[in-house]
């Protein structure tokens, strides 16, 4: 029995039976969309957009920046363009190939193989023939270059397996890479280097190379794009170069002093990545983290300096400004009343004093970049 | 009238509750918290809107019911809403009304329930006035609302609309004196809820939950969802959807329904299908607005078949759920679901990544102990949630260190650990990704485990370090045990159910602790054991190939195996097949290989080669032909137990390798990577001591060989002290 709010069909005239059945659809179908809206995109925000170097689309392809701009000319040469590397890169292969002529290396019984397109490290030792897959060359060569290999854990994610030994620039020879042990191991890891997890292997190419993209743990090797490139400080620029600079979105000019030095600092470290009695003057392990030391640096607190009042990115490092004296004679010269010269008299070694190159536990030296006076007490020990 | 009480209401009501009962196996002993606790979360606003009721003491410690008791009040109203709906708008509807709603159902939406239904009740009865009963019924309700529940907006708007949708509709009816009297009595309560939100500044945020979630950011609550979660909460949520859309057509179409009533219907289609928490709450309420009136009692016997069909549901239901999981523990004790948090010695905040498990830290024992940083009231969000959020992603993508976002805005947990210092982070025990990543974090380790959630504290503070290392040491034992060391599993694991079990060891297994989750996996022959066990095999076979560079075969065939069948099955997701394919490729990746170089290559004959092959690839096919090949016959025996051991006994195929070892021509090639096997077979059947010896006697025969990297590591893992 229908309720009495109900009126008989034979009451209701066919066109209110048509607006009433029109109206029906169209609030269901509102209610569709709706509930498809929310199931399609939910409450939860699109993963790919939060780390920059993960973004999946945006990117135009490099080699158009230089029809508008000078910059990419040089920028080639810069360590930032070739701090990453495909294994099978030519200056990649032939760093490998001196690897043979160590003694240490060819003592543990440690040669690189080529087969074909690929370049594997090989032990041989114990009776055992371990091999390793090499697919990355991390760095430049400025400092160091040290090999990688890309390897799936048991669910498919990456992990990195960096290679035991290491090429250093400053002794033109193979050594030890940094934070491995002296003596290799006997499994195929533990004799060919070390292992890096999964969160540990994204980090390393995130700094590394200007695209990453990861899928579900999975570092999708073909479609990283290696080097610290143009995008990687200016973001992805598909939309600037489809309308040919018309959009022109917020850059580098605009963003305030704190900002930029940050922008840098998420390779080259912040201060608040280390514990607090790790930043003391003279501590030499983070002399190769240079935004730890320059914001403690007075010349950085006093002024309005940023990491490229000194250093243009887009230049190679010998190429660059930033080893004369030009900035600091902005406020210490000797010809100007009133500024602060130097103590000792110098005029043109400024850096030699106040930003001494510190030699690490393994062959490669950095500049301090906590510019201060030294003293005996904030001397870097050998 | 009187009232009947049909033999059909029993049925209706014996179906639900089955249908109730089937969602939770210890329903004997399990609490339900059916009164939403008091909310004193760090990161959200301060005076957050509390239920009144649960600030009173006495009530304060029986804000949690026995589930059983919950069950039979849940069934009791599913079944009043479910039978009108059957006898009097279509049959199919209320089926699936009653199977949708105690399937979904939730404690703390009860009494939520309980209101909606009275509201609409209220507003049901057919008076030609409106009188002073009726609006001191609707202010009870709508006062019992407020002390009791924080859905008192969603019982606001049915009577408010029901109200404005009844005048409307006896405009000619009703005389003018109750005309005048309307917007008094509106005026009135509208005066009252401006007063409790100028003395109470959340409790206008209170009072608009039941839409304010479609601004606020609800992501890290997948319950928020229509049809999320497991497949039967998703077709629980099918089915309410399908439920409403129909009957909001058919209050559309109805020519006398009135506007009001019509938008009604339509808002509270919108929030049941836009957020899945309502969506129970919400089908009670638009089927009870299109109530009609009730059959005669002689029609109704004539539908008995329908509830009848109701019981055959529950009935298949709870079929079904015994077979995919096998003998479950059902009415036994629910102490040992979840992991103690009382029992450790410390406290401080509580990060949860799934803000749905809120109400396990807001229990009178945990609240002051452990308050959490932000939990499942999103009317309670501060601006800080955003920032939660983040860290949140950050936690489960395993990224740790500063990074630039798309935002410009600065990423990475660690900051945010940092500033906000909470003792524990609890991971949702389904998340095993995250649980894989955060697992080698170098500050957070795993604190405690359970089938809900899996617990992380810092293990460098004197706080939780000790919790910690409590926990490793007891996986450690798990998976490489020692002689004369006890477990202590209070405190750190729970293993409750047989379904608990499974989820612990597929947490166990992300952990990459295989051997540990083996342990603890039921003794049953059940699909969803098997699937776990597959799991364990797969990550027992990359270890070996991690570490030795070479295959275990008997890891590496039962892996691959049951890897297909699984990917084969139709019960297996889309999701979990491409996880599948992911983890088969991972088996055949040759970035590590080790070999026996040339010139020491011991002679293997082409059918020994082809078996190895085959093993290795887990091709099962035409390989026994080649064993009956391979000579002496040992190998061939050797290699047969192999191929077996997927569908035997682990003692029999352990029986068919002790007697190929032991035969007389069994070659030294192979009498190395034998007694591995052994080894690892006598640890997956929890002879830690015979395990040991396998190993040992490994090691004496060649301490160089391709597997000594592994056997070194077991062997010292369960000899340490």
């Amino acid at each position: 029995m229908k309720s009495t709010e109900e009126m008989t069909d034979d009451r209701v005239p066919p066109t209110s039976r048509s607006r009433s059945h029109a109206v029906a659809a169209t609030g269901v179908l509102c209610l569709l969309a709706f509930c498809g809206s929310r199931i399609m995109v939910g409450p939860s925000r699109d993963a790919g957009s939060w780390d920059v170097t993960a973004a999946v689309d945006g990117w135009a392809d490099e080699s158009s920046c230089i029809d508008c701009h000078d910059q990419p000319s040089e920028f080639a040469q810069t360590g930032h363009a070739k701090t990453l590397r495909p294994v099978s890169h030519p200056d990649s292969v032939k760093l490998l190939t001196h690897l043979a002529a160590l003694d240490a290396a060819q003592a543990e019984g440690t040669k690189i193989v080529h087969d074909q397109d690929d370049l594997y490290a090989v032990n041989e030792s114990d009776g055992l023939q371990r091999q390793l897959k090499l697919d990355w060359c991390f760095g430049s060569g400025t400092h160091a270059c040290t090999w990688v290999s890309a390897i799936p854990d048991s669910h498919g994610n990456t992990d990195v397996l960096e290679f035991r030994w290491t090429w250093f620039a400053s002794i033109g020879d193979f050594g030890i890479t940094p934070g491995q042990p002296e003596t290799r191991g006997n499994s195929p890891v533990s004799a060919l280097g070390l292992l890096f997890d999964g969160p540990k292997a994204r980090r390393c190419f995130s700094c590394h190379a200007t695209v990453v993209p990861v899928s579900d743990g999975r570092i999708e090797q073909a479609h990283i794009h290696p080097g610290v490139t143009c995008q990687r400080c200016h973001g992805p620029r598909a939309k600037h170069v489809q309308t040919e600079g018309d959009y022109h979105p917020q850059g580098w000019g605009s963003v305030g002093r704190m900002e930029a030095v940050r922008r840098c600092a998420v390779c080259h470290r912040l201060s608040e990545e280390h514990e607090p009695e790790e930043i003391v003057p003279g501590n030499a392990s983070i002399v190769r983290f240079q935004p730890v030391g320059l914001l403690q640096s007075a010349c950085f607190m006093k002024s309005e300096m940023r990491c490229t009042t000194c250093h243009d990115p887009h230049r190679p490092m010998d190429q660059q400004d930033s080893l004369r004296i030009q900035q600091c004679i902005q406020c210490h010269d000797s010809k100007i009343d009133g500024h602060t010269t130097c103590g000792a008299g110098e005029t043109d070694n400024c850096l030699g004093c106040h930003m001494p190159k510190v030699k690490m536990n393994f062959p490669v030296e950095f500049t301090d970049h906590w510019i201060r006076v030294p003293s005996e007490q904030t001397r870097h020990e050998p | 009238m009187r009232f009947r009480l049909h033999p059909d209401r029993y049925l209706w009501w014996v179906a639900s509750l089955l249908l109730v009962l089937s969602t939770e196996s210890y329903w004997f002993d399990r609490s339900a918290q059916v009164i939403a606790p008091l909310h004193n979360c760090l990161l959200s606003i301060g005076n957050a809107w509390q239920v009144p009721l649960a600030a009173w003491g006495p009530i304060e410690a029986s804000e949690a019911w026995p589930f059983w008791a919950f069950a039979i009040c849940v069934s009791i109203v599913t079944a009043i809403t479910a039978r009108r709906m059957s006898l009097t708008n279509h049959a199919v509807l209320g089926v699936m009304l009653l199977i949708g709603i105690s399937l979904s159902l939730k404690p703390d939406q009860l009494l939520s329930a309980l209101c909606v239904l009275a509201a609409c009740r209220i507003a049901a009865v057919k008076q030609t006035s409106l009188s002073t009963a009726k609006f001191a019924t609707t202010m009870f309700v709508f006062g019992f609302s407020v002390v009791t529940t924080l859905e008192f907006g969603l019982v606001a708007l049915i009577l408010l609309g029901t109200a404005v949708s009844q005048l409307q509709n006896r405009s000619d009816a009703v005389g003018i004196e109750q005309q005048r009297r309307f917007p008094i009595v509106a005026a009135l309560l509208a005066a009252g809820l401006a007063l409790a939100a100028v003395f109470h500044d959340e409790f206008a945020a209170a009072l608009f939950r039941p839409v304010n979630w479609l601004w606020r950011d609800t992501s890290r609550m997948p319950s928020m969802q229509f049809l999320s979660g497991a497949p039967q909460d998703m077709i629980a949520s099918g089915l309410l959807g399908v439920v409403m859309l129909v009957t909001v057509c058919q209050l559309l179409k109805c020519e006398n329904t009135t506007i009001t009533k019509k938008l009604l219907a339509l808002i509270l289609a919108a929030i049941g299908l836009g957020c899945g928490r309502y969506s129970a709450v919400t089908a009670i309420a638009i089927c009870e607005l299109n109530r009609k009136d009730a059959l005669p009692h002689s029609q109704v016997s004539s539908k008995l078949w329908i509830p009848c069909s109701c019981v055959l549901v529950a009935v298949l239901q709870w079929t079904w759920l015994l077979a995919i999981n096998g003998t479950s523990d059902i009415g036994g004790s629910s102490q040992n679901r979840l992991v103690d948090t009382t029992l450790w010695r410390f406290q401080g905040p509580v990060m949860i990544t799934n803000r749905d498990q809120a109400s396990d830290w807001q229990t009178a024992a945990c609240r002051d102990r452990f308050p959490l940083l932000l939990g499942d009231r999103w009317d309670a969000d501060s601006d800080q949630v955003g920032e939660h959020t983040a860290a949140t992603h950050d936690l489960l993508e395993g990224l740790r260190e500063f990074y630039l976002r798309t935002d410009g805005t600065a990423g990475g947990y660690n900051a945010f650990l940092k500033q906000h210092k909470p003792v524990a982070i609890v991971v949702d025990s389904r998340s095993l990704a995250a649980i894989r990543q955060l697992s080698v974090d170098p500050t957070w380790r795993v604190m405690s485990i359970d089938s809900r959630r899996t617990i992380f504290g810092r293990s460098d503070t004197s706080d939780t370090g000790p919790q910690t290392r409590r926990a490793d040491n007891l996986f450690m034992q798990m998976e490489w045990p020692r002689p004369h060391v006890n477990m202590q599993l209070d405190g750190t694991l729970a293993l409750g159910t047989a379904d608990d079990s499974r989820a612990v060891g597929m947490v166990l297994t992300a952990m990459r602790l295989p051997y540990a989750a083996l342990r603890i996996l039921p003794d049953d022959d059940s699909r969803e054991t098997a699937r776990v066990r597959t799991w364990c095999y797969l990550e027992l076979a990359h270890r070996s190939i991690r570490h030795t560079g070479q295959p275990s075969l008997l890891d590496q065939y039962r892996a691959v195996v049951r890897l297909r069948q699984l990917s084969n099955s139709v019960l297996t997701p889309q999701r979990e097949r491409e996880n599948i394919r992911r983890a088969l490729a991972s088996l055949q990746d040759t970035h590590i290989r080790t070999d026996v170089p040339n010139g020491l290559t011991h002679s293997v004959s082409e059918p020994e080669r082809i078996v190895r092959f085959a093993l290795q690839n887990g091709h099962s096919g035409d390989t026994l032909a080649s064993c009956e090949m391979i000579t002496p016959s040992s190998v061939g025996q050797f290699y047969r137990c192999l191929l077996s051991s997927n569908d035997d006994r682990l003692e029999d195929v352990r029986a068919g390798l002790q007697t190929a070892l032991g035969a007389s021509g069994f070659p030294a090639r192979l009498r190395e990577e034998a007694l591995f096997y052994c080894g690892c077979l006598e640890l997956e059947l929890r002879n830690a001591e015979v395990a040991r010896r396998f190993f040992a006697q490994g090691h004496e025969i060649d301490a160089d060989s391709r597997f000594s990297a592994l056997r070194l590591q077991y062997l010292s893992q369960m000899t340490s002290k």
